[in-house]
């Protein structure tokens, strides 16, 4: 009936916090798509701006494989590590990934990691006109190990 | 309230007169319990919101809740719309509403 991991973040954040938050899955994942809690369809990171800025629950996919396979089956053990579900609440942002040992975890705590920071530094790259060249960073677990959060989460466990 | 489960499970709990949904550990690290959702089968993107596979929304409970209610809700944002009880979990006749297949 429920399947999963929840990290609970308590943060007031702006628009520009969520960008900065998918923007930090982007590093690992350079062709994720993003598609909105109540659509049907995905669009890609470039085209994702206004839903990631504006709605309270999207979800994040590694690629358009990815969603397909969501779409198509629901949770499986081979699609289960390849979506983050991001809900947003005024004063704390939810991440729902594959479980602790997964590269999910690793990216929402990467993501914690830099909503945890005082400046968004890097929201800067996504308005220039050509977008960082994420095809040339390196690709992945050992990047988001490397980047991986100092601030760990409060992580909601039984009640 | 409602409580999606797959051919087996549905065909274990409408067995009984009174419904009873059986408290267990669900994957991850969530606790113990049964598990419901105010969601409606209808939802855009449901087991993805679930994280369940697919077959397990093919049959569906639907109960009104007791008042005040005595379903706990999930820490979090799921929490909008996740609701567990620690324990075993019986629905008595008067609050049987529909059960059956989603199509899903």
């Amino acid at each position: 009936m429920i399947g999963g991991k929840d990290i609970v973040f308590g943060k007031h954040t702006e628009p520009l916090d969520r960008i900065v938050l998918v923007q930090t899955f982007r590093k690992t994942w350079p062709h994720l798509v993003v598609q909105d809690g109540a659509a049907e369809d995905i669009v890609s990171f470039d085209d994702a701006l206004g839903i990631v800025a504006s709605s309270d629950e999207f979800f994040v996919y590694r690629d358009d494989a990815s969603f397909q396979s969501w779409s198509e089956h629901g949770a499986r053990s081979d699609n289960e590590d390849q979506m983050v579900h991001v809900i947003v609440a005024p004063d704390e942002v939810t991440f729902v990934v594959a479980g602790v040992v997964s590269e999910t975890y690793r990216l929402a705590q990467n993501a914690i990691a830099a909503l945890s920071s005082s400046a968004n530094q890097d929201v800067g790259e996504l308005f220039v006109s050509n977008h960082p060249a994420v095809k040339d960073e390196p690709r992945s677990k050992d990047r988001a190990v490397s980047n991986g959060s100092k601030l760990p989460p409060r992580e909601e466990l039984a009640a | 309230m409602n409580h999606f489960t797959d051919l087996p499970g549905w065909n274990a709990i409408r067995s009984q007169r009174e419904w009873f949904f059986k408290a267990k550990q669900p994957p991850g690290d969530h606790p113990f319990g049964a598990y419901f959702t105010s969601l409606e089968s209808g939802e855009p993107n449901l087991a993805t919101k679930l994280r369940i596979p697919r077959e397990k929304l093919a049959y569906l409970f639907t109960f009104r809740d007791r008042e005040p209610r005595d379903l706990l809700r999930l820490p979090g944002g799921r929490g909008r719309f996740i609701f567990y009880s620690l324990d075993d979990y019986a629905v008595e006749e008067p609050r049987q509403l529909a059960n059956g297949e989603t199509g899903l």
